[in-house]
């Protein structure tokens, strides 16, 4: 794929950064697109001045060792070592880390050059990676705390919460241009082997396309062409953007006739790092005929042999790690773990130098990803790194994917025990235990430790509460609520605060209603702003969740299922007609079947009235014929139990009422909620 | 017929007797027994609908007579949601000593039940707040015995002295919990668990001297299947082998006083004075249709939490009705379809205390003073 770019098009820029860092405490922002040169910049750089530059690339932000990997990449390349940096830090914080860092490769009189994934631009989100997101920025600030650093940032995009972490002045923001394909850039058609033909339809298509594609785009649109779509690639897809191609690809791949290629490319996605092209295509298991599809099209094979795949490119075609199985992932990144520890040389990452330390960090996050086989290689590793994030990278594998949550509540402990201060560990070896359904007190204690280490933690605070009613502590979790809110909300402003309503009340309000506790559900739904209920679209659901729960508590039944939504409720519904046989109609009532056995059958319906508080419950019983005969011959069925029930004067029709499942009822459910009794289960 | 004191003027108990509370908010039951000198029996738990009032431990916090007056035991009759309504609350505030279920490992059968409940994903928000609170009765439970406790498995035979005071359990016999869940696949089982639990309902009786208090769960009469498969459960087992329990001083009736649930031999009539006491369902049916009106025959009175929505009594001043001389029902309904149905809406939110009887008893076995709750009233012929 290099071969289609114009690689002049860089050296303005390099020479723009190489002026920028001559100054000491240098900031410099390089930005660009997908494809716009950004690690052909790094080569540049390095190429100029061999030895000033310390280049480093960091893994995606939701990684949990992502800050790490950074941190210890730099140390290795940057003169010092690895080992001085783990000495030095064991047990200070990311930006005790950053700023260590740092000083080492600003004493060797170094220029430090990040390649960021478009992650690390981002806030840290709400969910449960926000830790690694906030171990990211600490880290970055750490860098940003040495007041003499030469930095270089290389970026998609320079966002406001990127340049607020790094606080410093940014001295300069270089910008790198669309990457533009050169304009012979298919005459030549010979690298292509098999896909010979589908890059000549492309280049044919490319005369009646608008602007010209990028070298990605190109890519993709020749593996579309090559795998045969359904409906054929037109010269507009080529003026579109890369998202709109890779849907295409996506669709395409998901063809039952390319199920062997999807999962290979998957199987090559899974490396984070660039992997040698052969190794790389057995890993995958990729026939050697569309061997083309990854060092042309998806991805491209750098100077020294490796395939790398832009990270755009590389989600499209990865395995979601939390819909996938062990069994379905394991095989690849033990194969993985052994490709990059045969390439670093050193069990112990205090060893490692600038050249191995990428490899010794893959082979050690690979071996925590390859399921149990791989676990006493893996033991050996951390126990010589002996840093928090090596142990939460299992952890996660074997909760996301294994789905083994007393292993990984285990390993959590572990970490939790190794690093006191260390709250995600406390709080995930809560999780992990809540959901395994182990001791109540030791998951309390671990929720509770969480909470205490970082109080204004939403999440944390969340899953206390949730814990305490999921167990039926009903005042010990309306007590910890108000110190949650205390903790999170002193002034009690912050109702319309969307991170804390989603992060806390929502979910708050969930466990609930999940309890039958309706009343409460509705109390914390009240101290939500109004505002924030009218903006924030999870709060539809809810709000429409509570709506059918109250109903229900108020008839002392349910007379609708629960996917009618409240404001379809007690007004005619289309179903009902409004004359049958000649007669018209004259009332109407939501119906509920109840019971039916070999005589009869019991129903309850209600009274429509617009006035909720005028509406009536009533129940009587029906014989199989008098239902028979309302119905036009449909025999009662407990399975159907809501219908509406019409009078045409003396004549009484019922009509069904199935509208399917609510948005609520429709979703897996993220707990078992059996959990907390799996130890009464009878061993029989 | 002694009139009732509105249970607000119940502050202190006279401890050298014995107090039975009954509420039935017209969702459930749920009952107290304070023991002379101290201690207390809690069996089953409901809540007032639409409220987070749990009857029982609102009785408990104003009447106990100190730290030491705790709840020794508390009896889940058998794991249905009118019977566990509010326990989480009761377990969390009374930290009762110990926990008495049925079953054949009680564990085992509160796990069957809880499959049994799950095996079906609710379509509607009602049942999905019984499946809810159903589960968390049981998580509650697990809770408690976090605190390295277990529960107690009662059967018949099952006996505790709790002072001068012994509860026993009368039912269900060890055969009728073998027959109950052995020899059936897990299917079929999950499949009887979830319309017959009724059946393993616990039967208590709790004497002290010689007044003997029986609270009969809602055991029905005879097993439902007894045609097709013989389970010795129900009241015609229970009184083959525990006959004086006709001899009772108060009676819970069970099963909400569905004529399923009557025997003869324990609702006979007698000479001695005592009180029946029915925990009636909001939906129950219009008045002449349920087996109240056939325990009047032997019962001067029987003593109801709370009004079915559909009956169209009228209270004297006193708080009584008259069964006999009911008023012609007269409901506004246009349409004749409605107009032969059962009203069923629950009545607006009420006091905690509103569905509850309360009595006393000495030793002896003699009613002495009783309160009812502003919803509760006497039944008379």
């Amino acid at each position: 794929m290099l071969d289609l770019l114009d690689n002049k098009a860089l050296d303005g820029p390099a020479s723009q950064i190489e002026e920028a860092v001559a100054r000491p405490g240098s900031l410099t922002i390089v930005q660009g697109p997908p494809g716009a040169g950004r690690s052909r910049m790094a080569s540049v750089l390095a190429q100029r001045d061999p030895g000033r530059y310390v280049v480093v690339e960091a893994p995606d932000c939701s990684e949990p060792d992502a800050a790490l990997h950074l941190a210890l990449q730099a140390a290795a390349r940057g003169r010092g070592s690895a080992s001085q940096l783990l000495a030095a830090h064991a047990s200070t914080d990311m930006r005790g880390l950053g700023a260590g860092v740092a000083a080492t490769i600003d004493q060797h009189d170094k220029v430090l050059v990040l390649r960021l994934p478009s992650t690390w631009s981002r806030p840290p989100g709400h969910d449960e990676r926000d830790v690694f997101g906030r171990h990211a920025t600490a880290l970055l600030r750490g860098l940003c705390d040495h007041a003499t650093l030469r930095l270089v940032v290389l970026t998609t995009h320079c966002t406001e919460h990127l340049r607020r972490v790094l606080r410093g002045e940014v001295r300069r923001v270089v910008a790198l241009p669309s990457p533009q394909i050169r304009g012979d850039a298919l005459d030549d058609l010979s690298g292509w082997n098999e896909y010979q033909d589908a890059a000549r339809c492309v280049r044919d298509l490319l005369r009646d396309a608008g602007p010209r594609p990028t070298a990605f785009m190109l890519g993709v649109a020749i593996a579309i062409q090559a795998l045969r779509p359904r409906s054929p690639l037109r010269a507009a897809d080529l003026s579109g953007d890369l998202d709109r191609l890779l849907r295409r690809l996506q669709q395409t791949l998901a063809q039952s006739e390319h199920a062997g290629l999807r999962d290979a490319l998957r199987r090559i996605a899974t490396a984070r790092f660039p992997v040698h092209v052969d190794r790389a295509v057995a890993i995958g298991g990729l026939p050697p005929e569309h061997t083309p599809l990854v060092t042309r099209c998806v991805g491209y094979e750098t100077a020294d042999g490796r395939l790398r795949m832009t990270e755009t490119i590389r989600a499209a075609l990865r395995l979601d790690a939390t819909a996938s199985t062990t069994d379905e992932v394991a095989p690849t990144h033990h194969a993985l773990g052994q490709y990059f520890e045969s390439l670093d040389g050193v069990a112990d990452p205090r060893r490692a130098t600038g050249g191995t330390i990428v490899p010794w960090l893959e082979a050690t996050h690979h071996f925590a990803w390859a399921g149990g086989a791989d676990e006493e290689i893996w033991r050996t590793r951390v126990q010589a790194a002996d840093r928090p994030e090596l142990f939460w990278d299992r952890a996660r594998a074997l909760s996301i994917v294994a789905r083994d949550w007393a292993k990984a509540a285990a390993v959590y402990r572990e970490c939790a025990e190794r690093f006191p201060g260390d709250h995600y560990s406390r709080h995930y070896f809560a999780w992990n235990l809540d959901r395994a359904g182990g001791d109540l007190r030791e998951i309390e204690t671990g929720y509770r430790g969480a909470v205490q280490l970082d109080p204004d933690n939403a999440w944390y605070n969340s899953r206390l509460v949730t814990f305490l009613i999921g167990v039926g502590r009903y005042d010990a979790a309306e007590q910890e609520w108000g110190h949650a809110l205390d903790r999170l909300d002193p002034e009690r402003t912050r109702g319309n605060d969307e991170s804390l309503v989603e992060g806390v009340h929502l979910w708050v309000i969930r466990a609930w209603l999940d309890a039958g506790e309706v009343e409460r559900a509705r109390q914390v739904f009240d101290a939500i702003h109004e505002d924030a209920v009218r903006r924030i679209e999870r709060l539809d659901e809810l709000a429409w969740r509570l709506a059918d729960a109250q109903e229900a508590v108020v008839l002392g039944t349910a007379v609708y299922p629960s996917g009618v939504h409240p404001s379809a409720r007690w007004r005619r519904p289309s179903v009902v007609q409004t004359r049958v046989e000649g007669a018209d109609l004259t009332a109407w009532y939501p119906l509920r079947i109840v019971d039916v056995d070999d005589d009869a059958i019991s129903i309850e319906f209600a009274t429509p009235e617009a006035d909720p508080d005028a509406r009536e419950v009533y129940g009587r019983e029906l014989t199989r014929a008098q239902w028979r005969e309302m119905s036009g011959g449909i025999d009662p069925d407990p399975q159907r139990k809501f219908w509406y029930l019409a009078r045409y004067g003396e004549r009484t029709r019922v009509f069904p009422n199935e509208p399917g499942p609510a948005p609520w009822q429709r979703r897996r459910e993220a707990l078992d909620p059996l959990r907390y009794l799996r130890e009464w289960a009878p061993r029989r | 017929m002694i009139e009732a004191l509105p249970i607000q003027a119940l502050r202190v108990l006279d401890r050298s007797a014995i107090h039975l509370f009954v509420a039935g908010p017209g969702v459930g039951e749920g009952i107290a027994v304070a023991l002379p000198d101290r201690g207390w029996v809690m069996v089953d738990c409901c809540k007032v609908s639409g409220t987070t009032s749990v009857p029982l431990v609102d009785i408990y916090d104003q009447l106990r007579s100190g730290n030491d007056d705790r709840v020794e035991l508390a009896v889940l009759t058998h794991p249905h949601d009118d019977h566990t309504g509010g326990f989480p609350t009761l377990l969390e505030r009374t930290n009762p000593g110990r926990i008495g279920v049925v079953g054949r490992p009680p564990h085992e059968s509160l796990h069957l039940e809880a499959q049994a409940r799950h095996s079906t994903r609710p379509e509607d928000a009602a049942e999905e707040q019984r499946q809810g609170r159903f589960v968390q009765a049981l998580n509650a439970i697990r809770a408690w015995e976090a605190g390295e406790r277990s529960i107690d498995p009662f059967v018949e035979g099952t006996t505790m002295s709790l002072g001068d005071t012994t509860i026993s359990c009368c039912a269900p016999t060890h055969t009728g919990v073998a027959s109950f869940f052995d020899d059936i696949d897990d299917a079929r089982l999950l499949a009887r668990l979830r319309r017959r639990a009724n059946e393993l309902s616990i039967v208590i009786e709790i004497r002290h001297g010689s007044t003997s208090i029986v609270l009969g769960g809602d055991l029905p009469t005879t097993s439902s299947d007894a045609q097709r498969r013989s389970i010795p459960t129900g009241w015609n087992h229970v009184m083959v082998g525990h006959p004086h329990l006709g001899a009772h001083h108060a009676l819970k009736i069970p099963h909400h006083g569905s004529a399923h649930a009557h025997h003869s031999e324990l609702m006979k009539r007698a000479s001695h004075r005592r009180r029946w006491i029915c925990t009636p369902f909001n939906g129950m049916p219009a008045f002449g249709d349920t087996g109240v009106g056939a325990l009047l025959e032997n019962e001067a009175a029987v003593h109801m939490t709370a009004r079915p929505t559909a009956w169209p009594i009228v209270l004297d001043t006193r708080r009584v009705a008259s069964y006999g001389s009911r008023p012609p029902e007269a409901r506004p309904a246009s349409d004749p379809f409605v107009a032969v149905a059962s009203p069923k809406r629950p009545r607006p939110h009420d006091a905690p205390t509103a569905h509850v009887w309360a009595f006393e008893f000495d030793a002896q076995g003699s009613p002495g003073r009783m309160w009812a709750g502003d919803g509760a009233f006497t039944l008379v012929p």
